[in-house]
């Protein structure tokens, strides 16, 4: 039984990427190339076209990297809540001819989500490895923030996802919210430059802790500040049970309703 | 090199604790047992990390 | 081996879907209850082959998804050992984009298979759908036949417990069902389990073990697949004319239906000279004799027979209507019908007769009595002429020399 989960889940996520390329000429290798090319674009256009200064560096590349750290994570993140809310109505073909284990889908969204991830910042790694920055212990908290990211992500993912077969505003309403959510969160932004009462507000979003902490590990080879990110733990998990209590309670209804 | 250590050790200790729920329980059950630890662990990492740089003296 | 304990599922029937929602938080109540399924248990045991009957809308569907597991049921378990797979819909989860070979790696993949596993069984699933040369084509490229040879083939090289076929099969070429049938008693044969969800009754008579009749949601009958059939026949008449029919069966496995304007009050084989047999001759000259009332004067009636052998088959059925003799009956008078055969072209073996007075072309329109089994015969082989099979044809055989 859990065999069979696994393997569907492997065949559900390796058929995301040759689906996504299927008939190009050089196949996956689009999966290397979009990703670089977007890193080689927020470096070189906001670095040295646009000559934009991180405050307090006066690292030429500083601020493109500043961007580029903090829209890889958001992108897994915005694209896990996205697609983990429209799953029930995309794989609606499967779900209601096959018996598909309704969570083993989330876990194929984000599995996918952090094969992505995993290619853009090990492309993020080696250009800076090219551009001689030096290794520091941070960097061995990456792969937990990004997994209490992707925790926070299904547990939203999973009740919108679920609300969204009921009221299907939900996932319009979700893409509106991600779109203000990435401006609300400093990505392109600095926090400083903004006015006092957002800076309050900022304690409030999830997201802004995890990006600090991307960028505290690459921008200022410092760490993440911790005591928030054990709270945003406890709290991530706490969602992401009462998610799946509601799923649970509402998963007879869901099939009945696909 | 004590991160590494400390990582890797959280890290497989709660794989095998995972591994050893996962065909104890069956079910609902078993998920929440995983969320549970799964927290527990993170919390671990995030709340140990500046001692251990503290003690090797990083921080 | 499938067990399902009383299962029950209702649908709740709702204006929108957030009115769900609306019902959770309000504690009010928004929809309509369907009732799909009412307390259905039957197990299927290894090597049985169990086949569903029922109207549109009886709950085939419903109870061919709670058993794989595509909805849950509200009350009531059902257990399979093992697997279940089976041609639910044709080539569900297929990509139209990818290839045959892709196909079989996603199909297997949504089946719980592993790659490696499917890998192993790559060779084989191929061979079976003799589409080798096809296998790196995109499926868009297939006909629907094709498509249905490859999801069997996966289907069946699933290593299911349970397969569960409906009317998919009938989807491919003669020469592929017959070769589906063949890999299906094959995989029966080793122990499998087998749902047969079909509207021809034929196959459900000759392929089950055993069946079920489904009506509105519940159980109706269960056990010997030919009782179960003439039951679902009885029902198709009821529907479609909407009165009461009065129903009657027997352990011999005669049942008889009927509005009864008309009662059948005995069926008759003769031979020649008017006496009553048991046995008839093949190719000898046969009669068969029906004695019927009536109880209404009725300006056009149609009186029927069907013969059918052993498993319940129909071999041959004829009735007035087709022979282009109207009979027209009067109140309370008794008429006998005589079908006389001067050669009964069939072969050896038992039959059975089952006998009908209805209106027009076909019983379903409106029945006056309907007799099931009426009368059982044997037909033996004559001295003069031995051929095997049903049908007891008369060819000329003829030797031309070549040169």
């Amino acid at each position: 039984m859990v065999s069979s989960r696994i393997s569907f889940i492997l065949e559900m996520t390796r058929r995301d990427f040759v689906e996504r390329f299927a008939g190009s000429i050089l196949g996956s290798l689009w999966a290397f190339i979009f990703p670089l090319v977007n890193l080689l674009v927020y470096l070189i256009v906001f670095g040295k076209i646009i000559g934009a200064r991180l405050p307090g560096t006066s690292d030429m590349y500083a601020y493109g990297i500043y961007i580029a750290v903090g829209i890889i994570p958001w992108g897994s993140f915005s694209n896990t809540v996205t697609r983990s809310t429209n799953i029930f109505s995309d794989k609606k073909n499967i779900i209601t001819k096959l018996n598909t284990p309704l969570p083993s889908l989330f876990v194929h969204v984000s599995l996918s989500e952090a094969l992505t991830f995993i290619i853009s910042i090990t492309l993020m790694f080696i250009i800076l490895a090219l551009k001689g920055a030096s290794f520091h212990c941070g960097y061995f908290l990456l792969p937990f923030v990004f997994y209490l990211q992707q925790i926070l992500a299904i547990g939203i993912g999973l009740l919108t996802a679920s609300l969204s077969v009921f009221i299907t505003d939900i996932r319009q309403l979700v893409s509106v919210v991600m779109q203000l959510w990435f401006w609300f969160t400093p990505i392109i932004y600095v926090v400083d430059i903004l006015p006092d009462f957002a800076q309050k507000l900022m304690v409030l979003n999830p997201m802004f802790y995890i990006v600090d902490g991307y960028h505290n590990i690459f921008v200022y080879g410092a760490y993440p500040v911790f005591k928030p990110l054990i709270i945003l733990t406890v709290i991530s998990h706490l969602l992401l049970a009462f998610s799946y209590m509601t799923f649970r309670y509402l998963e007879k209804d869901i099939r009945d309703f696909l | 090199m004590i991160e590494l250590f400390f990582i890797t050790g959280w890290t497989v200790i709660v794989v095998l604790a995972g591994n050893f729920l996962r065909k104890r329980f069956l079910g609902a059950k078993r998920i929440y047992m995983l969320l549970a630890l799964n927290c527990l662990y993170l919390v671990g990492i995030f709340g140990c990390y500046p001692l251990v740089l503290q003690i090797s003296g990083k921080l | 081996m499938i067990s399902a304990q009383n299962i029950s599922k209702t649908f709740k029937l709702y204006q929108s879907p957030s009115d769900r929602l609306k019902e959770i938080i309000f504690r009010r109540c928004y929809h309509k209850e369907y009732h799909a399924l009412q307390n259905i248990s039957f197990e299927v045991g290894e090597g049985e082959t169990f086949g569903i009957v029922g109207q549109n809308g009886a709950g085939k569907s419903t109870l061919l998804k709670i058993l794989t597991g595509v909805l849950i049921p509200d009350r009531g378990q059902v257990t399979v050992d093992g697997r279940i797979t089976g041609l639910l819909e044709l080539g569900t989860g297929f990509n139209n984009e990818f290839s045959g070979k892709e196909n079989i790696f996603l199909n297997g993949g949504y089946l719980g298979l592993s790659h490696s596993e499917v890998e192993k069984r790559l060779e084989r699933i191929v061979e079976f759908t003799e589409l080798a040369d096809f296998i790196d084509e995109p499926i868009k490229t297939y006909s629907s036949g094709m498509i249905m040879r490859l999801a069997f083939s996966i289907a069946i090289h699933a290593d299911p417990s349970a397969f569960v076929i409906d009317e998919a099969l009938s989807v491919g070429d003669a020469y592929f069902q017959q070769k589906c049938m063949r890999k299906i008693k094959e995989f029966k044969d080793s122990g499998g389990s087998i749902v047969f969800v079909s509207h021809s009754m034929n196959a459900v008579k000759v392929l089950c073990d055993r069946a079920m009749l489904l009506l509105d949601g519940a159980c109706v009958e269960i056990g010997d697949p030919e009782p179960v059939i003439n039951t679902y026949n009885y029902l198709v008449a009821k529907r479609t004319k909407g009165e009461e029919l009065k129903f009657h069966a027997s352990d011999t496995g005669e049942s008889s239906y009927g509005n009864e304007k008309i009662t059948i009050n005995g069926v008759q084989l003769l031979d020649e000279q008017g006496n009553s047999v048991a046995v008839a001759q093949s190719g000898g000259p046969v009669q068969v004799k029906i004695n019927l009332t009536a109880h209404e004067t009725i300006a056009e009636i149609t009186v029927g027979i069907a013969i059918r052998d052993k498993f319940g088959q129909d071999i041959f059925g004829t009735n007035s209507f087709y022979l282009n003799c109207p009979i027209s009956v009067e109140e309370a008078k008794s008429y006998s019908v005589l079908y006389r055969f001067d050669e009964f072209n069939i072969g050896a073996g038992k039959y059975s007769i089952t006998v009908a007075a209805h209106s027009e072309h076909e019983h379903t329109n409106e029945c006056y009595n309907w007799i099931d089994k009426s009368l059982a015969f044997e037909v033996v082989q004559s001295g003069d002429y031995s051929f095997i099979g049903l049908s007891r044809l008369t060819p000329h055989l003829s030797i031309e020399d070549m040169e």
